[in-house]
């Protein structure tokens, strides 16, 4: 894990924002309650919290712990980073919370379907019969003794973009809470946001996702107080930051409609992993899933694209305060 | 009778395309050549009629003759070209009648012609143009100015002491997509200009069909040095105009090299070139062209701190995104003490790598084909009817025309070229 560095001390008021190119998106961070110098320094330490992060946490960097797993795939077991090892255990929890929905291990079958969104039409059965054969948390084996995991199959990948943002987000306001830094808002690609401590009426973070027709705003609200919000959408989702590549675990196929899924809880990494792994749940599986974390919300949105017919909150929960 | 392949839009649908180009008006008084856009229209009495001669009504004269006929209140009046196929398919498109000349001194003597439009190889450019407004006659000179620098100053005098309207081929100018790019690098939001990079690439021999041997010299002229300067004017020189206009100065010095290395095919003129303009401060203009492979087309970029233009594609790529709108929502209103909802979910950012991105539109509104040229001759038409010259031309015909010889002249003399001292402008 790149070592945390000491962020200066703090001194109060005035607000700075700062936006950047970062994990395949735009990253925003808006500071509340500190000097404009102070707020410049604290900005410029968080850009580079979030770039040491991605450059553990991306597949696409080739020298990324990451990529060193997905490379080493069918041969000899990888001893990451105990940053990234703590991690691939949490996705392992998660992937058993969620009863196999959340599963970072789908790199191949993403692969395999990626085309297919934009000229339509399936994969070839037999690349697509290959591509399930090498995906599937099931192939990635932990030895906690030597702290080392190991992809059992040739061509077997794992992604983190199913909670990576969420991952840096909760990190990144831990710090800047450790630091002294009494309010933030941080926007990861407008899909994944943090709201640390409270805006400065004194109130949660009054976020809502964008209007939608025929829906109050009040069930598009997701206040945020020390919480995390994230929002997953099918590839036909209008909304295009919400939307991705989304694939039902259990039949390898992508999810289908013009369906959202939103969920805020205390931890931004929570609430990513769910808002993609309800998605591909039915409601039964949903409830079970949701009761293991304390102070959700969670709704479900469907909309036919017209704009004269009224999209439907189709489904949504909230849990209780530990 | 005006023929098929032309039809002249109303003077209303005229005036909204030129709206369109000049945006809310403010580019009208911010751009010199664009007032003349905002002349009354035409009315029907023949005094409000500009009467133009077409000299060298070919592929590019042609183009620009049937663009004429469809410009209100101008009239296509007379055709000259010493190549009588040409004359005869350009006389077609026209109204029966109209004057037909071989001899271009012919058109110029008679006083039924306002001004005139000349399309020629390269070397007849100068001759032509001075005698056209030794006689009077206003101008609209196709790019590159001129066949050497002497000449191209000499033009730049002639048109200034006449007061008359002259015009170059620099269609560009024009270009709402490249009026807005210029309004963008003016107002520094990209930060100064620290390099420009252009190439214009095509695969092809360049050649025209030739109906007789001894005709290949006439109509393949592109391809011999004695009438023209190759890539270097044919092409390049709309880059270097741009590079001029976009820094607002002038290149202090050139070099380059070129060759023949894939249509070796008896021509004289290089198929591929690279040069490198010096600007003042230390800026670069990168520059190359070929036409053995067309993977990378036709671009011209503009490098700043802050960002990139891709002028020819109408782009622009931040190094910085801009904030996401809800971003700017929430800090606002913490500013104005408000207490607002923010809004997520607007559509995604993508970051802008050099691999994959689209970059944001300099223009989302401009599509019309042809657009630039169809302004650029009614501002000539209306500022003939006005009797005014359009600023701003004779500085841009003859830079770019020099900076488009002193490319070429590097490449063949293997040494620095720097900027001739004393022009007219």
């Amino acid at each position: 894990m790149p070592a945390p560095v000491q962020p200066p001390a703090p001194s109060p008021t005035r607000t700075q924002h700062r936006s950047f190119a970062a994990l395949g998106t735009r990253v925003s961070v808006v500071l509340v309650g500190c000097e404009q110098d102070r707020a410049q320094e604290l900005l410029t330490w968080v850009q580079g919290r979030v770039q040491e992060w991605e450059s553990l946490l991306s597949r696409f960097r080739p020298a990324s712990g990451l990529s060193r797993i997905n490379a080493a795939a069918g041969l000899d077991p990888v001893r990451p980073d105990p940053a990234l090892w703590e991690l691939l255990l949490s996705c392992r929890s998660y992937w058993q919370r969620t009863e196999g929905a959340f599963d970072i291990a789908l790199l191949p079958l993403h692969d395999a379907w990626k085309p297919c969104l934009t000229t339509g039409g399936s994969p070839d059965p037999a690349a697509l019969a290959q591509a399930r054969d090498l995906s599937g948390f099931g192939l990635l084996e932990f030895d906690l003794r030597e702290r080392q995991v190991r992809l059992t199959r040739r061509g077997a990948g794992l992604d983190l973009g199913g909670l990576g943002k969420g991952f840096i987000a909760d990190q990144v306001a831990r710090e800047l809470r450790e630091a002294g830094q009494p309010a933030a808002f941080l926007s990861l690609g407008e899909s994944t946001v943090y709201g640390l401590g409270l805006h400065p009426a004194g109130r949660p973070w009054p976020l809502a996702l964008a209007p939608l027709p025929g829906l109050a705003t009040e069930s598009l609200s997701f206040p945020l107080a020390d919480s995390g919000f994230s929002c997953s959408g099918t590839p036909d989702w209008p909304r295009t930051a919400f939307a991705s590549l989304a694939l039902d675990p259990a039949t390898a196929l992508p999810l289908g409609g013009r369906r959202c899924l939103a969920v805020s809880t205390a931890s931004a990494t929570d609430a990513e992993v769910l808002s993609s792994a309800l998605l591909t749940l039915p409601h039964e599986a949903r409830l079970r899933v949701c009761r293991a974390f304390p102070a959700l919300r969670a709704a479900e949105y469907c909309w036919e694209g017209d704009p004269s017919r009224p999209a439907q909150l189709t489904w949504s929960l909230s849990t209780q305060a530990p | 009778m005006i023929g098929n392949s032309t039809t002249v839009p109303t003077r209303r649908e005229f005036l909204q395309r030129i709206a369109l180009v000049l945006g809310a008006g403010t580019l009208a008084t911010q751009v010199p050549w664009l007032p003349p856009l905002l002349a009354q229209p035409p009315g029907d009495s023949p005094a409000d009629r500009v009467r133009i001669g077409i000299i060298g009504p070919g592929s590019r004269g042609g183009y620009l003759m049937r663009l004429l006929l469809a410009t209100p209140g101008i009239e296509v009046a007379a055709l000259c070209d010493d190549y009588a196929p040409n004359l005869e398919r350009a006389a077609s498109l026209c109204a029966p009648g109209t004057r037909r000349h071989s001899d271009y001194r012919e058109l110029l003597a008679s006083r039924e012609i306002d001004g005139v439009v000349i399309a020629t190889p390269l070397h007849e450019h100068a001759p032509m143009t001075l005698a056209a407004l030794s006689a009077g006659k206003h101008v609209f000179v196709e790019k590159s100015l001129a066949y050497t620098i002497e000449e191209c100053d000499a033009i730049g005098r002639a048109a200034k002491a006449s007061g008359l309207v002259f015009q170059v081929g620099h269609q560009r100018l024009y270009s709402r997509r490249y009026l807005r790019a210029h309004a963008l690098l003016a107002r520094g939001e990209l930060g100064p200009i620290r390099q420009f990079r252009g190439h214009w690439h095509r695969n092809g021999d360049w050649r025209r069909r030739v109906p007789k041997p001894e005709l290949e010299r006439k109509i393949n002229w592109r391809l011999y040095r004695r009438y023209s300067a190759g890539l270097s004017t044919e092409l390049g020189s709309h880059h270097f105009q741009l590079a001029n206009w976009l820094s607002g100065t002038t290149p202090l010095s050139c070099v380059g090299y070129g060759s023949i290395n894939h249509w070796k095919d008896g021509r004289e003129v290089e198929d591929n070139m690279a040069v490198v303009f010096r600007y003042p401060n230390g800026v670069q203009l990168l520059w190359d062209s070929l036409i053995s492979n067309a993977h990378h087309g036709c671009e011209f970029k503009v490098m700043c701190p802050k960002g990139y233009i891709e002028t020819e594609s109408g782009r622009v790529f931040l190094e910085t995104p801009p904030p996401a709108p809800g971003l700017v929502q929430l800090v606002n209103g913490i500013e104005k003490g408000l207490f607002e909802t923010i809004s997520i979910g607007g559509p995604s950012w993508v970051p802008d790598l050099a691999k994959d991105t689209e970059g944001s539109l300099l223009d989302e509104n401009w599509r019309e084909v042809d657009a630039e040229s169809k302004l650029q001759l009614a501002a000539f038409g209306n500022a003939i009817r006005q009797g005014k010259p359009i600023p701003g031309m004779i500085e841009h015909a003859v830079h770019a025309g020099v900076a488009s010889l002193m490319a070429q002249f590097a490449m063949e003399e293997n040494r620095e070229v720097f900027w001739p001292k004393n022009l007219c402008v």
